[in-house]
């Protein structure tokens, strides 16, 4: 038994010129399909919508780093507000942990800040007497020592 | 890409039906493979289909291979998992070692979507002492305090006065008088 | 508990044991009393908030210019200690601290993980799927109660942390793309990252501040 399929009539034309890679149709569309989302014209007629998706590509190719620098902005103000209503600030909550070689980065502390206040509180009152106790810097504005902690006689080589 | 275009979704990572809490369990259910028996372009597949095949098959007893010889198509893979979600792929003019790659990622995978993450976390519980509150921080003696109140009324800043600065040099004047005479 | 609520945390001993002297402790050791109830109204950090303001208002304690007598509370402190301490492992003994959570270091990020929870590594890791992984960096652990932070790591004999390796997965296609406008320069370049997801087991205490015959060793193989 022969089964007769269309593939059975297909025959190689020597003469048809085989564009390489994809067709206007089909690199146009690749365009189009990714300016789907855009403003008026620009997601409709391919020129300006080439021209706006090559921008949003380096935008989001840029955008990378700058994410880093706004979200360290970000835990900074809020660790330097949640500092400052337990009554220190950002400077010595960073120094006093630092200097008892407490290796949490600034988004766990911003976190603890946030969704574990008991905590945050402890480590806050910590770096305060590891920061006055050591004289890692001017006290004279601090005001007074939060209750509660006890040192140890923990001292940094 | 940038991500807000619309063929990608996105969304947080979960694993199946608490995959991983009790034991683990492979997420692929089946594995079809179609190739030709004559084609240049499904060579690699056959290599893979000649001499790897069984020992993937025993290796994962859990997923259901089919074998599937289709004439004048291109080879492929489609795998099935348990949550219904399909992953296809062409494997035209693959090698047999890459075959084998991509069949192990079907394994591994828990659904062949494409997706994006927005966190690379996703916790049920985020908060065990009670998220911050405007007021975990003050003394809950607020709660039942009367107004008005002596101690609240206060302002909260007063600098030092003249007359209290003269009783505090009077009152050290005084000290030092009395180590002197004791001394 | 509520008492245990108060004394806020435990500074754990670092490697460094023997720097610790005896009540070198200087400034105000306000702590608070280990009693049931909360202390009383004046004596307990005040009314208002702790504002800059109302701490600047009172400016650090100047020393006086005269003689006065420096109160040593080091009996006091040893005292506290130890019955912080005897309360926080009385709590593991019973395991009656709940839901613990901890702060881990892993591929390079710090992540804050509690039993159950689901964590994505990216980039290669060798860890295969179905593997049991067991968490040995750890920073920070904590209860609802208590909190045990390490300088900066806590020992292995203190924490457990078991995970498993749930998936193995290739992100989405991610781009990176730069033009240079009116100069013909333009590159595209196409890249996915390895993804492990890994779901967090169990986090398993034991006793705080057990005396071992040898420090730093901790149990590994030189």
């Amino acid at each position: 038994m022969v089964f007769w399929g269309s593939s059975l009539f297909f025959k190689f034309n020597p003469n048809r010129i085989y564009q390489p890679g994809p067709s206007k149709f089909w690199r146009r569309r690749r365009i189009l399909r990714m300016s789907a989302h855009h403003f008026g014209r620009r997601r409709n007629c391919y020129r300006l919508a080439l021209r706006s998706v090559q921008k949003a590509l380096v935008y989001s190719t840029k955008a990378r780093k700058l994410r880093c620098n706004d979200l360290l902005k970000l835990n900074g103000q809020r660790l330097a507000s949640a500092s400052e209503e337990l009554g220190t600030n950002i400077r010595v909550l960073r120094m006093g942990l630092h200097h008892a070689n407490v290796c949490l980065d600034n988004h766990m502390l911003a976190d603890l800040s946030i969704w574990e206040p008991r905590t945050f509180q402890a480590l806050s009152n910590f770096a305060w007497n590891n920061y006055t106790s050591q004289g890692l810097g001017d006290i004279h504005d601090l005001g007074s020592p939060p209750e509660g902690v006890i040192l140890r006689g923990y001292k940094r080589q | 890409m940038s991500n807000s275009h619309l063929f990608l979704p996105s969304g947080f990572p979960r694993a199946t039906l608490g995959n991983g809490i009790g034991r683990y369990i492979c997420q692929l259910k089946r594995i079809t493979l179609k190739f030709c028996k004559e084609r240049g372009s499904s060579m690699g597949m056959r290599d893979f289909l000649e001499h790897d095949l069984v020992d993937y098959a025993s290796k994962h007893p859990s997923v259901v291979v089919y074998v599937k010889p289709r004439r004048n198509r291109s080879a492929v893979i489609k795998a099935e998992y348990c949550n219904g979600e399909e992953f296809w792929m062409s494997t035209y003019k693959m090698t047999r070692e890459e075959i084998r790659k991509w069949l192990e990622l079907c394994t591994t995978q828990n659904d062949g979507a494409e997706f994006r993450f927005r966190k690379m976390m996703h916790t049920d519980t985020p908060s065990i002492q009670g998220p911050w509150t405007p007021f975990s921080h003050r003394n809950p003696e607020l709660n039942t305090a009367s107004f008005p109140h002596e101690e609240l009324s206060k302002p909260v800043f007063i600098p030092q006065s003249a007359t209290d600065r003269l009783i505090e040099l009077f009152k050290e004047q005084q000290h030092t008088l009395k180590s002197v005479k004791e001394g | 508990m509520s008492a245990i609520r108060r004394l806020m945390h435990i500074v754990n001993p670092s490697v460094n044991a023997l720097l610790r002297k005896p009540g070198s402790n200087l400034l105000n050791q306000n702590f608070l009393s280990n009693n049931q109830s909360l202390p009383s109204l004046t004596s307990f950090l005040g009314l208002k908030t702790l504002s800059p303001v109302s701490r600047a208002a009172k400016a650090f304690p100047k020393t006086p210019s005269h003689q006065s007598t420096v109160v040593d509370t080091s009996v006091d402190d040893e005292r506290t200690i130890e019955e912080v301490i005897s309360k926080v492992n009385s709590q593991i003994e019973n395991k009656s601290h709940g839901r613990l959570f901890a702060i881990i270091q892993l591929a390079n990020r710090q992540w804050k993980i509690t039993p159950e929870d689901v964590v994505v590594v990216e980039g290669h890791w060798p860890p295969n799927v179905g593997d049991s992984i067991r968490l040995e960096k750890v920073l920070l652990v904590g209860s609802s109660d208590f909190t045990l932070v390490g300088m900066p790591l806590l020992r292995p004999d203190l924490v457990n942390i078991q995970a498993t390796v749930v998936e193995k997965r290739l992100s989405h296609t991610k781009t990176n793309f730069k033009k240079k406008r009116r100069k013909q320069y333009q590159r595209i370049n196409f890249y996915r990252y390895q993804h492990t997801m890994i779901r967090i087991n169990s986090i398993t205490l034991s006793a705080v501040n057990e005396k071992k015959d040898l420090e730093g060793v901790d149990g590994r193989v030189f």
